[in-house]
């Protein structure tokens, strides 16, 4: 592996990229591997931060990184991928020192609020949100691999039904629909049970 | 052409298929229709949690490489602000630990004419406070890397208990890095609390810092007093199969150890 920021390593930021938009992890989990203990020393030294919440940024950049990636935010390399990654990470730890707060896999996760939640307290709402997500998450934890599959490709990665048709092994792109119907009832099912 | 469901119209919007017409006349349905808007307020939730599950998946699997991590080549820990200044420094380094290694050895080959030992015996064997300490110069008025400093002088003087409480006001002031737990994992390797040691020295491997062969040797001492042979031989390995300062002696424990 080239050092990072070379040309020979722009070369690989872009394959890596174009591995993780066709939703291979491997790679993703790779680059986590290898960009970790800089990041996290760097991060640590430059914003006086403890490691563990260096550590957790870093983990939610990589996870920012993969949906920009997914939601074509990012489809292009102009820097490498280190230059880009540590960007996100400097906003992170700024705004983790302005606010305070413990990090949160929830930010940007947005729930539309009809009427009927409009009155509640805003702390509220955020308890609400944080019990949903977690019933969401324990949900899809409760179906089968394929269903899991699907569904994350659909509404996470937002693949087309092409695309998922291809990943699933379906025979046509109706018998795809058909079955993230299915395991999307599925999902509701457990939901309303729980 | 059939009516779009509510449900087609919600997958559309949140998957940003709609054409800008469409997508106003969403947003406009949502301001004027209750039942519509309570099922989008629904779907969204749905949403929100599918995509959480997924933050978290990833996450999981962020932690798993961790816990199966090799640390990565000198060369991807290098840090940038590593200046030529410091390399007279880091080679006197080098030659003190090869005068530690020589001294390391001759305390193997002693240790050869005795008889076979446990894993424990082995760690007295081959254990001896690391002699030289490396640490950055402080740089400007850095209270944390003062203290630092403090503790390594402490800890070479085996006042163990002062140098580790030094090292924690340094952490308070600072945060940890590299240097501050790989002190602390020495300073607890001397006072015989083996698990914490470890759990240090663990955790130094994240960071770049000067002194990572010695970090690794005294991770491997820390796993051997505690009877924890192959995490112990897989430390060794990786230092035998890097030209650094440990090699010999680590080939040397890794055939102490195969022969028990």
């Amino acid at each position: 592996m080239s050092a990072p920021g070379t040309a020979s390593s722009l070369e690989e930021d872009r394959l890596l990229l174009e591995q993780v938009k066709s939703g291979q992890e491997a790679p993703l989990v790779e680059l986590y591997r290898r960009l970790k203990p800089e990041f996290v020393y760097w991060l640590s030294s430059n914003y006086s931060l403890p490691f563990e919440t260096a550590e957790e940024i870093f983990q939610l950049v990589m996870v920012l990184f993969y949906e920009n990636v997914m939601n074509q935010k990012l489809s292009e390399l102009n820097s490498s991928l280190k230059t880009y990654l540590f960007a996100i990470g400097k906003n992170k730890a700024l705004e983790f020192q302005r606010k305070k707060q413990k990090i949160s896999f929830m930010e940007d996760l947005s729930v539309y609020h009809d009427r009927a939640d409009e009155a509640m307290e805003e702390q509220e709402l955020e308890l609400q949100k944080e019990t949903t997500l977690q019933q969401v998450a324990r949900a899809m934890e409760a179906l089968n691999e394929g269903c899991r599959k699907i569904i994350s490709l659909f509404y996470y990665n937002k693949s087309s039904m092409r695309d998922i048709m291809a990943a699933m092994g379906y025979a046509t792109e109706a018998v795809a629909r058909n079955q993230r119907y299915r395991c999307v009832q599925k999902l509701k099912t457990l939901l309303q049970a729980s | 052409m059939t009516t779009p469901t509510s449900d087609e119209l919600y997958d559309a919007y949140y998957r940003q298929e709609l054409s800008a017409a469409d997508k106003a006349a969403f947003e406009a349905r949502l301001q004027t229709d209750t039942d519509f808007a309570a099922g989008y307020a629904e779907f969204t939730r749905l949403t929100a949690g599918i995509q959480y599950y997924n933050r978290m998946r990833l996450v999981q699997a962020f932690k798993e490489a961790d816990a199966r991590q090799e640390p990565a080549s000198p060369l991807t820990f290098r840090r940038e602000e590593d200046t030529p200044k410091n390399v007279p420094l880091y080679r006197r380094g080098w030659m003190l630990a090869a005068a530690v290694v020589l001294l390391l050895a001759m305390a193997g080959a002693l240790f050869l004419l005795a008889d076979r030992s446990s894993a424990p015996d082995l760690y007295a064997a081959y254990y001896t406070p690391l002699a030289q300490l490396e640490l950055a110069h402080p740089r400007g008025e850095d209270e944390s890397a003062e203290l630092k400093q403090q503790a390594a002088a402490a800890y070479q003087q085996a006042d163990y208990p002062t140098s580790l409480q030094l090292l924690e006001k340094a952490r308070q002031l600072a945060g940890a890095d590299g240097e501050l737990l790989f002190l602390q994992g020495l300073n607890l390797l001397a006072l015989e609390r083996y698990a914490e040691a470890e759990q240090a020295l663990l955790q130094a491997r994240e960071f770049r810092f000067r002194q990572q062969q010695d970090a690794r040797w005294y991770l491997a001492l820390a796993y051997l007093a505690q009877e924890k042979r192959p995490e112990a031989r897989q430390t060794l390995e990786t230092l035998q199969q890097n030209d650094g300062p440990y090699q010999t002696q680590s080939t040397e424990l890794l055939r102490r150890l195969e022969q028990e």
